[in-house]
C-alpha cells in the first residue's frame, strides 16, 4: 500500500469501512455486533488506533492489502478489549451494572488473536513478540498501581497531609514513568513487531528505532492525558505525574494545600506554572519522537505526533495567555482606593426595593473607589492574528464605565442628587478616552488601532451625558461621528453600521479597520446596537433625528423575532437586545403591538422563581434585570405588578453573603470569549429595582 | 509565581485571589477555539478568486 498517496483521515475512513464489513460478516450472535461498532467508540478514541499498522507500514512493507487490512482489524479489537477492561476494572459500578463490557471485551480478544494465529501461524517468532509486549503491558499496570497518587476517596475533598504521610515513599522518578508509560502501550508495540515481521526485512536498527519513537510518544501522550485527567485521577486512583510535580511545587514555594478539592487543584496546576512545564515536557518528548524516525519517511506516524505536538503547543500558549489574563484581571481588581470615600447617606426606609437598591449601589461605589478594576475587560489580540498594537494584552473599560454611569445618572434623583460627584469624575474620564483622531467618537479597545469607533459606544455615552447633564461638554465631540455614521454608514432598511469607518478618503488606519471588521469582527446593522444609538439620538435632539429615528424604529420593528424578542450580536441571551429596542420604540411612540408582543414574551418567559434566565434554563440576576428594566415599559400595571415582585424576590434570594450578585455572561466580542462582570450586575438591577419602585409606587 | 511575593501571607491571598479569578470552564471554552487568522486567509483566498473571475 503506497500510503504517501492516502490522506490519514481517508486511510482511517477506508480501514473502518474494511472493520465494520469484517464484524458484520462474523458468525456471532447478532447482539453483539451493535456493540462493537458503536459509533460512540469511534468517536471517543483517537482514530489513529483504527490503522496502527499502517502507520509503521511504510518502511516494513507488507505487501499485501489484505494481510494489512486484517492486522489493522486485529489491532482495533485488541485495543477494543484493553479498553473495555480498563473502563471496567477503574469502575466498580459499571462493571456490577453492565456484564456485557466483559463480554465484548472477551469477543474482542478471541477475534483479536483468531485474526493473529491466520496471519502469523502457531510457530512464528511473533508470538515471541506478543509475550514480550504482553507482559511489558502487565508489568506497566503493576507499576501503575504501585504509584497511584491517592487513595480512594469517598467524597471529593482530598486531605492532602494523609497524602503526604501515605505516598513520601512512592514518588515515581521520570525514568519510571517513561517505563510505565512505555509499558501500558506496548500492545501498539506490537504494530511495529508485526510490520517487522511480515515484511520479511531485517532492519533491526529501524525496527528498535521506531519502537524508541513509539515510546517517546507515549510519554508525551501520558504527560497530556495527566493533566486532562487530574481531577478524574484523584477521584480514581490512578497514577498522575501532574498531581505529584504540583505537590512537589506546593511543598518547595511552602503552600498548603490541606483539603483542597479536585477542582481546585486543577485550577492551581495552571496558575502554578506546572501544567506549562509539563506540557513543554510533552512537547520535548514529541520532538524527539519525531528525531528517531527521521531516516525511515513514516508518513502517517509522522503525522500523529505532529498532531498532538501541535495540540500541547496550542494548549501550551493558549494556557500561557490565559494564565496572563487572570494575572491582569487579579491585580485590576485587588487595586488599590483610588477614590476618596463619599459621605453617602442610604435609604433608611426598610422596603425590600429600598434595601436592594442600597446595596447595589454600594457594590458600585465600592467598585468606584478602586477605579472600576472588576468591570474591566482584558483582551489578548495577538499579532499572530493579524493585530498591530504594542501589547498583545488590550483593557477596556469605556463602554462599562457607561452602562455603570448612566444607571447611576438615572438613580441619582432617587438617592437626592448624592452621585453628582461621581457621575461628574465619571464623565471626565469617559470624555479623556476619547479617540481624537479621524471621525472621533469611542472605541471599545482605545489601545487597539485596528478597532473603529463604534455607534454602541457613542450611543452610551450620549446617553450618560444627557442624563446627567453634562451635555454642554459633550455636545461638540458627538457631532462628527454621528454626521459619519448617519450619512457613510446609513442603510435603505433604515439601520446603520456598528463600526463608525468614512466611506471615502479613507486613511490607512480606517482601510484596516474596515479590512478587520470585515474579516473579524463583522459587519451589517446590528439590532441591540441600532436601538441604542437611536435611544442616544432620541436623548440628545429628538427634532433634528426625527428622521432617522422613525426609520430606525421600522427598522428594529422587522428585525423583531416570531416569539416576541429581538437577537443580539454582541450580547448573550435575547434580554438585553429586547431591553434595549423596547426602550427606543416606547420613546419614539412607535411599534405598540411589537412592545407588547416583546412584554408578552418577557411575562410568559419568568421561571418559576421569579427569575429570567438563558443559560440550561435557569434563571441569573441580569436577565432578571433586564426583564424588569423591560416590564418597566408595560402600561397596564397589574399585567407586571407580580412579575416585578417576583423578580425582585429573585434577585434577593440569589444575593451573596457580601451583597453582590453573580457575574453572568453578557458581551460576546469573539466567539468562546464571554465577558461578564459582578459590578455591571449589580448596575442593572439598581436601575431595574429604582426604576420598577417609580413605575410601581410614584 | 512564587517570586511574586516572599511574603507566606501575600502568597497565599494572590493563590486564592488567582484560584477564584480562574475559570477551567473559560480556558477550555478557548482552547475549542478557532483561530481568526483563518478566517482572514479563507476572506482574503475568496476575494481574490471573485477578483480572477471578475477580470
Amino acid at each position: 500500500m503506497n500510503t504517501n498517496n492516502l490522506s490519514f483521515d481517508k486511510v482511517i475512513g477506508q480501514t473502518k469501512n474494511h472493520y465494520q464489513q469484517y464484524i458484520n460478516g462474523l458468525p456471532i450472535a447478532e447482539d453483539f455486533k451493535p456493540y462493537l461498532l458503536d459509533d460512540n467508540f469511534f468517536e471517543n478514541n483517537p482514530s489513529m488506533y483504527l490503522i496502527y499498522p499502517k502507520l509503521f507500514e511504510e518502511k516494513f512493507p507488507i505487501f499485501s492489502d489484505e494481510k494489512l487490512t486484517l492486522l489493522c482489524i486485529a489491532g482495533y479489537l485488541y485495543y477494543r478489549s484493553v479498553i473495555e477492561n480498563d473502563t471496567t476494572l477503574d469502575n466498580d459500578e459499571l462493571l456490577s451494572k453492565n456484564q456485557m463490557f466483559t463480554v465484548v471485551s472477551s469477543i474482542a480478544q478471541e477475534e483479536s488473536i483468531k485474526v493473529l494465529s491466520h496471519l502469523f501461524g502457531l510457530d512464528s517468532p511473533f508470538w515471541k513478540y506478543w509475550n514480550l509486549r504482553k507482559g511489558e503491558y502487565m508489568k506497566g499496570l503493576r507499576m501503575d498501581k504501585k504509584y497511584a497518587t491517592f487513595a480512594r476517596s469517598t467524597n471529593d475533598l482530598i486531605n492532602l497531609e494523609k497524602y503526604e504521610k501515605k505516598n513520601f515513599d512512592t514518588e515515581v522518578s521520570i525514568e519510571e514513568y517513561e517505563k510505565i508509560a512505555d509499558y501500558k502501550s506496548a500492545f501498539g508495540k506490537v504494530a511495529i513487531d508485526a510490520t517487522y515481521l511480515l515484511s520479511g526485512q531485517n532492519d533491526q536498527q529501524a525496527h528498535q528505532q521506531m519502537l524508541a519513537s513509539h515510546a517517546l510518544f507515549s510519554v508525551g501522550f501520558q504527560l497530556m492525558d495527566d493533566i486532562h485527567d487530574l481531577k478524574k485521577d484523584i477521584r480514581n486512583s490512578q497514577l498522575n505525574y501532574a498531581i505529584q510535580c504540583l505537590r512537589n511545587y506546593c511543598s518547595n514555594n511552602q503552600i498548603e494545600f490541606q483539603n483542597r478539592d479536585p477542582e481546585q487543584l486543577h485550577k492551581f496546576l495552571y496558575i502554578s506554572g506546572v501544567a506549562s512545564s509539563l506540557l513543554e515536557l510533552a512537547i520535548n518528548y514529541f520532538d524527539r519522537a519525531l528525531a528517531c524516525i527521521e531516516p525511515y519517511g513514516l508518513v502517517l506516524w509522522k503525522k500523529v505526533i505532529e498532531d498532538k505536538n501541535t495540540e500541547a503547543q496550542k494548549i501550551l500558549k493558549e494556557v500561557n495567555v490565559y494564565n496572563k489574563l487572570v494575572d491582569l484581571r487579579v491585580e485590576l481588581r485587588h487595586s488599590k482606593q483610588k477614590h476618596p470615600n463619599l459621605n453617602f447617606t442610604f435609604h433608611k426606609n426598610t422596603t425590600l426595593w429600598h434595601k436592594i437598591a442600597n446595596d447595589a449601589l454600594k457594590n458600585l461605589l465600592d467598585e468606584w473607589q478602586k477605579d472600576f478594576g472588576e468591570v474591566k475587560h482584558i483582551m489578548y489580540l495577538s499579532k499572530a492574528e493579524g493585530f498591530t498594537g504594542d501589547n498583545e494584552y488590550h483593557i477596556g473599560d469605556v463602554f462599562q464605565r457607561a452602562l455603570i454611569a448612566e444607571s447611576l445618572a438615572e438613580v441619582n434623583p432617587f438617592f437626592d442628587d448624592q452621585l453628582d460627584f461621581v457621575l461628574e469624575n465619571e464623565v471626565n474620564y469617559l470624555l479623556s478616552r476619547r479617540i481624537e483622531h479621524g471621525v472621533g467618537g469611542w472605541n471599545y479597545f482605545p489601545s487597539v488601532p485596528e478597532i473603529a469607533p463604534d455607534a454602541d459606544d457613542l450611543g452610551q455615552i450620549i446617553q450618560v451625558f444627557v442624563k446627567s447633564n453634562h451635555l454642554n461638554i459633550g455636545k461638540e465631540h458627538f457631532e462628527t461621528p454621528i454626521k459619519v455614521l448617519l450619512s457613510d454608514n446609513y442603510k435603505p432598511n433604515g439601520g446603520f453600521e456598528t463600526w463608525i469607518v468614512p466611506k471615502n478618503d479613507q486613511s490607512l488606519l480606517q482601510q484596516l479597520q474596515d479590512l478587520f471588521n470585515e474579516t473579524k469582527w463583522g459587519k451589517g446593522p446590528d439590532t441591540e446596537v441600532v436601538a441604542n444609538m437611536l435611544h442616544g439620538l432620541q436623548l440628545l435632539d429628538e427634532s433634528a433625528y426625527r428622521q432617522q429615528i422613525i426609520a430606525g424604529c421600522e427598522y428594529l420593528i422587522n428585525q423583531q423575532e416570531l416569539t416576541g424578542f429581538w437577537k443580539s450580536r454582541w450580547y448573550y441571551g435575547p434580554f438585553y437586545g429586547t431591553y434595549v429596542t423596547i426602550r427606543a420604540l416606547s420613546y419614539a411612540g412607535l411599534g405598540e403591538k411589537n412592545i407588547q408582543k416583546a412584554i408578552d414574551f418577557i411575562l410568559s418567559s419568568q421561571k418559576s422563581n421569579g427569575g429570567w434566565g438563558f443559560i440550561d434554563d435557569k434563571s441569573d440576576p441580569l436577565s432578571t434585570a433586564l426583564a424588569m428594566l423591560s416590564l418597566c415599559f408595560e402600561r397596564n400595571d397589574d399585567k407586571v405588578k407580580n412579575a416585578l415582585q417576583n423578580g425582585i424576590n429573585y434577585i434577593q434570594g440569589v444575593q451573596k453573603a457580601d451583597g453582590t450578585w453573580a457575574a453572568v455572561k453578557f458581551i460576546a466580542p469573539k466567539m468562546n470569549e464571554p465577558y461578564s462582570s459582578t459590578t455591571l450586575s449589580s448596575s442593572f438591577i439598581l436601575k431595574a429595582v429604582v426604576n420598577a419602585y417609580r413605575k410601581l409606587f410614584s | 509565581m512564587a517570586n511574586v511575593t516572599n511574603n507566606t501571607q501575600d502568597l497565599k491571598e494572590l493563590v486564592k485571589a488567582k484560584i477564584d479569578s480562574f475559570e477551567v470552564e473559560e480556558l477550555e471554552s478557548r482552547l475549542e477555539m478557532e483561530a481568526w487568522f483563518d478566517d482572514v486567509n479563507v476572506v482574503c483566498e475568496n476575494k481574490a478568486a471573485a477578483e480572477v473571475s471578475a477580470a
